[in-house]
Formats: structure tokens, sequence, C-alpha cells
């Protein structure tokens, strides 16, 4: 059994940093992607209608690469930022980039779904568009961005396992290595329930916050 | 205080287009409150929605207090509407904040500090009668007090014109006149000037001062509202007369069979 937690345990903690920090990026890196596409669509509040058809192939196509095709693609990438293509720290780059658009989608579709009464109203006050954005867009929005969040951890778990395998470490590479390339199916359970733990804890703490805040 | 010049506005709707206004000429005095009648699809809500830029006019001028909206940039536009509030049929409240924070926001965004906001915010519910349910979500609260909350909303950066949606449309009667009183109340008391839009004459009989009519894009009448319902022109507005007594007969029927 503490063999068995030797090994389990750092691979955890290694795709817990996956996907914490690929998380983490690839907010900041869709969310504001998500933003602009809401406010430059042509009944948006900036109406930019070529940007935003643009942008919105660009998120297309980075979606429709698949996952361990996009890796390979941002190996060089990795190796710019991070220094290096090996380790939980030269994955989250990947990870982070393929999450983007998805986030940037995400964030979109929620926000979409704000009444567009209550942003006539804020218009009609006197709002700036930030101001729109910050107090009305994304607070009416709360809600299902916290399910899309939600969504997109569980994608990225997903991902990280993918990742693992090739050189990133977690506990995907583990089920690899070990569970499968040294018949250890002790081990390739192990990692199995870890990773439907993890996914079941991050939906429902999501699902229980964003009913929580849900004044609807 | 406000003046409407040859206002002319039109859709595109299916590549057909389609005018909704054909050159529009009013004029609003302060302290007035005036109503705009006519049918779904007369043009009174576009026309409504042109004095404070949410629908941009093709041609023409609206001057409010001597400066035409129209040519405003962005930032004296945000200013103006400050000045020009807005209360809609469906209320537009911030579903995600209480009420509190709803009548807080058009506060915030002029940026003001949080005392004031405060001590504002709690004078407004007051006014509005509602200062028991500012921790309340809108989800908790009926049509009335919605309604009640948007009115705060608006006037809480001291507007000196409130523009009126359709503002009681989705109101049973009795609360219908109770938000009408206190519209009548605010423009008595703080000299606010009301443009309505509706579809019910009720709303125009009980509280307007002048009124003008509108059919398909056009205003087909307009005055004091005593002297025009004395003796209607147009169409619609014998209509609506005329559904209005229908209505007053049919009341006095029941009460007879009673």
């Amino acid at each position: 059994m503490s063999e068995i937690l030797k090994l389990v345990l750092p691979s955890f903690l290694d795709t817990l940093y996956m996907v914490v920090f690929s998380t983490l990026f690839s907010i900041l890196l869709g969310a504001p992607l998500g933003i602009f596409l809401v406010l430059s669509d042509k009944e948006g509040l900036l109406k930019m209608p070529k940007l935003n058809s643009i942008i919105g192939s660009i998120i297309n196509i980075t979606r429709s690469i698949p996952f361990i095709i996009l890796i390979i693609l941002l190996f060089p990438l990795s190796r710019v930022i991070v220094g290096t293509t090996i380790g939980k720290e030269a994955a989250v780059v990947p990870l982070s980039i393929a999450a983007a658009p998805f986030v940037a989608r995400v964030v979109e579709s929620a926000l979409k779904d704000v009444n567009k009464g209550v942003i006539e109203a804020a218009v009609s006050l006197g709002a700036s568009t930030p101001q729109i954005v910050f107090k009305v867009l994304i607070k009416e929005a709360l809600p299902g961005l916290i399910l899309g969040i939600t969504l997109t951890i569980v994608n990225i778990i997903g991902y990280s396992a993918m990742a693992g395998v090739i050189g990133g470490g977690g506990i995907g590479d583990l089920a690899v290595r070990y569970g499968y390339q040294r018949f250890r199916t002790d081990i390739l359970i192990v990692t199995v329930i870890i990773l439907i733990l993890l996914v079941e804890i991050t939906q429902r703490t999501g699902n229980y916050f964003a009913k929580k805040i849900d004044r609807r | 205080m406000i003046e409407i010049k040859d206002l002319k506005k039109s859709y595109l709707i299916n590549g057909n287009k389609t005018e909704a206004l054909k050159g529009i000429n009013l004029k609003i005095e302060k302290g007035q409150v005036f109503g705009i009648i006519g049918k779904s699809g007369a043009g009174k809500s576009t026309l409504l929605r042109c004095l404070n830029l949410l629908e941009t006019p093709d041609e023409g001028e609206i001057i409010v207090e001597g400066r035409d909206i129209t040519k405003f940039n962005k930032r004296e536009l945000r200013e103006y509407r400050k000045n020009v509030s807005m209360i809609f049929q469906h209320f537009n409240l911030l579903s995600n904040s209480n009420v509190y924070k709803n009548v807080a926001f058009p506060l915030e965004i002029a940026g003001h500090k949080r005392d004031y906001i405060d001590k504002r915010v709690r004078e407004l519910l007051k006014i509005v009668g509602i200062e028991d349910k500012e921790k309340e979500y809108p989800s908790n609260l009926s049509g009335g007090q919605k309604q009640r909350v948007a009115i705060a909303r608006a006037l809480a950066n001291n507007p000196k014109i409130l523009l009126c949606d359709e503002a009681t449309s989705a109101l049973d009667p009795l609360t219908t006149k109770q938000i009408l009183d206190l519209l009548l109340e605010l423009n008595k008391t703080l000299g606010l000037t009301i443009v309505l839009i509706t579809h019910e004459m009720d709303v125009v009989d009980r509280i307007c001062s002048n009124v003008a009519v509108m059919e398909k894009g056009e205003i087909v009448e307009e005055g004091i509202k005593d002297e025009v319902f004395k003796s209607p022109k147009s169409k619609t507005l014998r209509q609506f007369l005329q559904s209005q007594k229908g209505e007053v007969i049919y009341l006095d029927f029941k009460e007879r069979a009673i």
C-alpha cells in the first residue's frame, strides 16, 4: 500500500499542478477573448463583425486540432517559455493554449445568456462599456461562468492525462508507465479512481457554487 | 425642453426597408407628463428610444435643453443619459444583485463615494416606498415592487426627464394605479418631466397632461389631453376611446346585474 502511495502521491500532485495552473492561464487567455466575442458581435456593444469573425475562426481552428498534435506543435513554445519540453511546467503551456479557446466559447455563451433588457437598462443609465462588462455582464452571468469554468477544469483533467504521456508527468503518465507497460493493474485502478474522484469533486463543487449564487 | 425636428428612422427587416418614424415633429415642455399612444408597430417605442439614443435616428434633430443630442460624442452621451432615465415594461433589474445594489448601480457608475451612495439609496427607497426590501433579490419581489426598484434606480442621479417604456403594461390594474400615482407624485414634487408610451388609455387618462397619437410612424394628432380627448380626430384615438367607454358600459351592466 505504501509503495502505491509513494508512486501515486507525487503524480497526483503533478496533476494538480498542471490542472491548477493550466486553468488559471487558460482563463487569463480565454476570458478576454470570450468577452470580446460578445462585445464585437453584430448585436453587441462594440459591433465589430469582421474582427469578430476572424477571431471566431482562429478559435475554431485551434479547437479542431487534436490535443495530442497541438502539444507536439507547441513544444517549441514550451521550450521558449519554460526552457524545457518535459515535465509538469512544460505541459502547462500546451494545456493552457488548448483550453483557452474552449474558455473563450464558454465565456461567450454564458455572457450571451444575460438578459438584453438588463444591458439596455445599464446603457440607458449612462454606463460605459467596461462598466457594463464588469458590473453587469460578468455579475449577471456568474452562475453560467462558474459552470463553464467547471467544465473547463474537467476537460483539463482529461487533457493533463494525455499531456502526461508525452513527458508531462502526472497521473496519466503513471497509469501508462506502471499500469499499462508494467502490467500493474492495481496502479491502473488507483489512478483511474483518482481521476474519477477528481472529476466528480470538481463537478459537484462547481454545481454547488453555481446554484448558491444564482438569484434568478 | 425637448424639441424633436423631422425625425426619421427606418429598419431593414428581411431586406425590406420599413419606416418606423416618418418625420416626427414634437415639442415637450418641462414638467409635462407627455403620453404617446398608438397601436403596436405605430413607432411609439422607437420614438421613445430615440430620446436617449438607444435607437439612433437616421435623420432629424432632437434638441434637449438647447443641445442636439444626436450630435453628442460617446462621453457627452453617457453624461446626458444620467440626466434622462428610463423605466421598462419588464423592469430590467440586475437579477443577481439585491434591491440595494440595484439602486446603487447608477450611483456607482457615476463615481460617487460610498457614504453618499448609502445615504442616497436609503433616501430613494423611501421615496418609492420599499425601504424594508433593500436586502431582497428581484426574484422575491412582486411586479409593482420591481417597478418601484426600477424607478428608484432611474431617479438615483437626479434626472430631469423620465422615459417610461410601457412601464405599467406588465402590472395588474391596482398596481398600475399605484405606480401611476407614484409617477404623478414625482412629477409634482421633483418637477420631473415624464414621457411615456402606452397602449393603455387609462394610463394616459390618469396622469398625462399632454398626449400625442401615433399611426404608422407619424403623429396624427397631439395637444393638451383633455382637448384632444374631447374631439378625437384620428381613427386610432376614436377606437381607443370607444374601447375604453366599452369597458365602462360593461362595468355598469355588471353593477346593475348585481
